[in-house]
């Protein structure tokens, strides 16, 4: 057995990487790749598939096979490329403009149809590539560059949309909690169909500041105190509630694949047909 | 699968099917639309009888999404469309050009814009099928004027896609797509069937991007030894993102260069009626087939016609315009457009030879006779 | 008439096996060794609506796949009836439904009970095996052998009777 470091899923060549300091996406990266380090996956046998934004530039520090393709259509890529070959360990990295904005028609029916792949979705409630601007995750009355007053439109739950189209797995963190976000990706990429990691992110530098949080510490601090374990957060009051979300595994099932269905289907028609 | 030779009795759109599958395809994705929807509805049936995949999207963006993907993991694919959809394809087929994926397009065009007159032939979509994507790109469309060349032409984009790594339409039409008539299918080895190059160089180091000495990367799927890095943003030979000004001048450079370069291997053209004639008609689609009737309803009445027609559409046949330029008194564009061939071939035109326009937009098809009334008009 | 280009129009409803008479007539001129093109014209609607199927049959290539010289138009419909009647030319036939088109003004017009003949036969289905042996009568494009052979080979067996004998219905009643 080949031992990997968490080092040879990423080109050093090509760090530093180009986010702010206090962002996540470097602490998810590396429970990313410490993930594929323990499932003992090789780069060539996992092909990450981003999108457009921030996290959407993680493909370029990576060793493994990459797609790096348009805004909001990384799951409709990752199917594809699923189903072409399954063998692959398909793994999109989407944020939530990729994931539940622009690419939200392709993210419930990824679910639905149950294909077997990963998202490893970076929530941080706004576009920080392009300036800071307010997504479908934003949380309503949020300060964003298009929102100055507040934002009138309240934000998705990404987990619960998930669970709804029938994502066979759904589970929330954030990048404080690291090693819970590794083992949960790990989880995710072992469980077959389609399955969520939702890693709630700080970014200090636009929604941070717009909403009287601009020091990456306290946003750190923040998500450490709002992260409640889902065994915990059922027994709040709603009010309790309404100021935190749950994180852990939040779904679990084990309704077949795309690929799976599809073949068998397709085997009965096959069968010979007695008397014929 | 039963697989259909000899003379077979079919429509346009199932011929494109079987054309698919004789070349190698093996994955669909795709969003059904009138007038293109019998090619969704026959690859349902055919593609996993030959262990295909067949993928019903959400759209058409995820149509031709997911069959990028699929032909990145190995899988030769293609979707079929019609104008709207065509419309919401044009941003991932600038990703296809860029990324160098080899996709097959098939668009079954229809009177637009817009909604418009959904089941009713047009030819409107000549200049998208060049420009529909934003940004400089190379790009090649056929446009098959038969059920047989709705077969050969299929089975040609793929050979064409494959061997120059560049997404390739066959620009059809709601006539030809739904026409049914006779055609030949050949036996499967007696086709030929080009499959995109594999690399030479060792995975160690290996750079996907790049290009041998015809300008055409050798990137295997996914799944091998060798990495493979696609990325719709500026790269250079690792396929990673690469910002660099000359990155992206030389990338795009390239792109043009390949299929530039081998203009006279992609572009094909018919001539029909006599070698030397007064007016020459310049035609394609179910359009050259009134032209090919105009030029023998022209003879009888002792009007020297003939045509050049069309079936490679991009890259534009600028040498052959041009010896049709410079023969003929005057040269004639019938098309279903107010004028978008009409347009290249004015481009072209460097004899102050007349062009005229002959256009049609009301859902009906031109017909000989009007065809004929326009050379009678010119020639006056 | 070696060298004939046939062409034969039939209109009327979205659901009257049109498109289906279309192609089996196609594929009976195919199996003749002749040259054959079937094209349709519809709308949005998949059943009622303007609908109509072109067949054109020649001995030589066939290049403009639509009628615009027709024969024959077969009418169903009053609309199919009126669309045709002042743009063909004299000589071409309009074979019309007579339990349906009203207010037949032309030299070359054929009526015949479609309606209510496919009931007399006991299938509403079998109107295109019907419409079909008509318009052989009058336009002799292909043999009736060669159009019997077709439906033999497409249609299923507890059907194909029935349309043999509406074939031969249409084919014979017309004068």
């Amino acid at each position: 057995m080949a031992v990997r470091r968490y080092q040879d899923y990423l080109d050093k060549n090509r760090l530093p990487h180009m986010w702010c300091p206090g962002c996540g996406d470097g602490i998810i990266l590396r429970a990313y790749t410490e993930a594929l380090v323990e499932l003992d996956l090789a780069p060539k046998e996992v092909v990450t598939v981003t999108g457009i934004g921030c996290w959407g530039k993680a493909d370029d520090y990576l060793t493994t096979q990459a797609f790096h393709g348009t805004h909001g259509r990384a799951l409709a890529f990752a199917t594809g490329i699923k189903l072409a070959n399954p063998d692959l360990h398909v793994v999109t990295l989407m944020g939530d403009g990729d994931a539940v904005t622009i690419g939200g028609n392709h993210f419930i029916h990824a679910a639905r149809r149950n294909i077997d792949l990963t998202a490893i979705v970076t929530n941080n409630y706004n576009y920080g590539m392009t300036g800071g601007q307010y997504s479908a995750t934003t949380p309503l009355e949020s300060k964003t560059t298009t929102s100055p007053k507040g934002t009138p439109e309240p934000g998705f739950n990404v987990c619960l949309l998930a669970e709804a189209a029938g994502a066979n797995f759904v589970a929330r963190t954030t990048a404080y909690h690291a090693t819970a976000l590794k083992n949960l990706i790990k989880d995710a990429i072992t469980h077959k169909g389609f399955s969520l990691v939702e890693v709630i992110s700080p970014c200090p530098t636009y929604f941070g500041r717009f909403n009287g949080n601009s020091s990456a510490v306290n946003m750190f601090n923040w998500l450490k105190d709002s992260a409640v374990p889902i065994s915990k957060y059922g027994k709040m009051t709603a009010e309790e509630q309404a100021e935190r979300f749950a994180v852990g595994t939040l779904v679990k099932k084990e309704r077949p694949d795309f690929y799976t269905t599809y073949r068998r289907i397709h085997r009965a028609s096959q069968q010979p047909k007695g008397g014929e | 699968m039963i697989r259909p030779y000899g003379v077979q009795f079919m429509q346009g759109n199932e011929a494109c099917v079987y054309g698919a599958i004789d070349a190698g395809a093996r994955f669909y994705g795709g969003y059904p639309i009138t007038p293109s929807s019998e090619i969704a509805e026959l690859s349902a049936e055919l593609l996993p009888q030959v262990d295909g995949i067949f993928l019903q999207m959400e759209d058409e963006i995820g149509s031709i999404a997911t069959i990028i993907g699929a032909s990145a993991a190995g899988k030769k694919s293609y979707t079929a469309t019609s104008g709207p959809g065509f419309s919401l394809m044009q941003e991932n087929l600038g990703m296809a050009v860029y990324a160098e994926v080899p996709i097959v397009l098939i668009n079954i065009q229809r009177n637009g814009p817009s909604t418009a007159l959904a089941t009713r032939p047009a030819q409107g979509d000549v200049m998208q099928s060049r420009w529909g994507t934003h940004g400089d790109h190379p790009i090649i469309v056929l446009s098959p004027a038969s059920v047989q060349e709705c077969y050969d032409l299929t089975v040609r984009a793929f050979n064409l896609s494959e061997k120059y790594r560049i997404p390739v339409i066959l620009l059809g039409d709601e006539v030809i797509g739904h026409m049914r008539e006779s055609l030949i299918i050949p036996e499967l080895d007696e086709l030929k069937i080009i499959n995109r190059k594999t690399p030479s160089a060792p995975a160690e180091g290996f750079k996907p991007y790049t290009p041998g000495e015809d300008d055409i990367p050798a990137i295997p799927p996914y799944g091998t030894d060798h990495i493979v890095h696609i990325s719709s943003s500026c790269h250079d030979e690792s396929g990673y993102s690469h910002n660099a000004p000359q990155t992206a001048d030389k990338l795009v450079r390239r792109l043009h260069r390949k299929i530039e370069n081998n203009k006279t291997d992609i572009v094909q053209v018919e001539w029909f009626g006599p070698d030397d004639a007064e007016v020459t008609l310049i035609a394609y689609g179910v359009v050259s087939r009134a032209a090919k009737q105009a030029v023998i309803d022209a003879q009888k009445e002792g009007l020297s016609v003939n045509l050049l027609r069309l079936i490679t559409q991009w890259p534009f046949a600028d040498e052959q315009v041009r010896e049709a330029l410079k023969k003929a008194k005057a040269v004639i564009v019938p098309e279903l457009n107010l004028g978008q061939v009409v347009l290249e071939v004015e481009r072209t035109n460097s004899f102050k030879t007349p062009v005229f326009p002959l256009s049609r937009i009301d859902g009906e098809i031109i017909l000989p006779s009007q065809i004929v009334e326009r050379i009678k008009e010119v020639l006056k | 008439m070696a060298g004939k280009t046939w062409q034969i129009v039939l209109a009327g409803t979205g659901g009257q096996g049109l498109i289906l008479g279309g192609v089996t007539l196609a594929k009976a001129a195919v199996l003749e060794g002749k040259n054959a093109v079937q094209t349709q014209t519809y709308g949005i609607q998949s059943r009622g609506g303007y609908s109509q199927s072109e067949v054109v049959i020649s001995e030589e290539d066939v290049y403009f796949p639509k009628c615009d010289r027709p024969d024959l138009v077969l009418a169903l419909s009053q609309q199919g009836y009126e669309r045709y009647r002042t743009i063909v030319a004299d000589e071409c036939i309009i074979l019309y439904d007579q339990d349906v088109v009203k207010n037949t003004k032309r030299s070359h017009d054929v009526g015949y009970p479609f309606s209510t003949r496919v009931m007399d036969i006991g299938n509403v289905k079998a109107i295109n095996s019907l419409f079909l042996g008509s318009v052989l009568k009058l336009c002799p494009v292909v043999s009736i052998e060669s159009l019997t052979k077709v439906l033999e080979d497409s249609l299923p067996a507890k059907i194909l009777a029935i349309n043999l004998k509406a074939l031969n219905i249409g084919y014979e009643e017309i004068g």
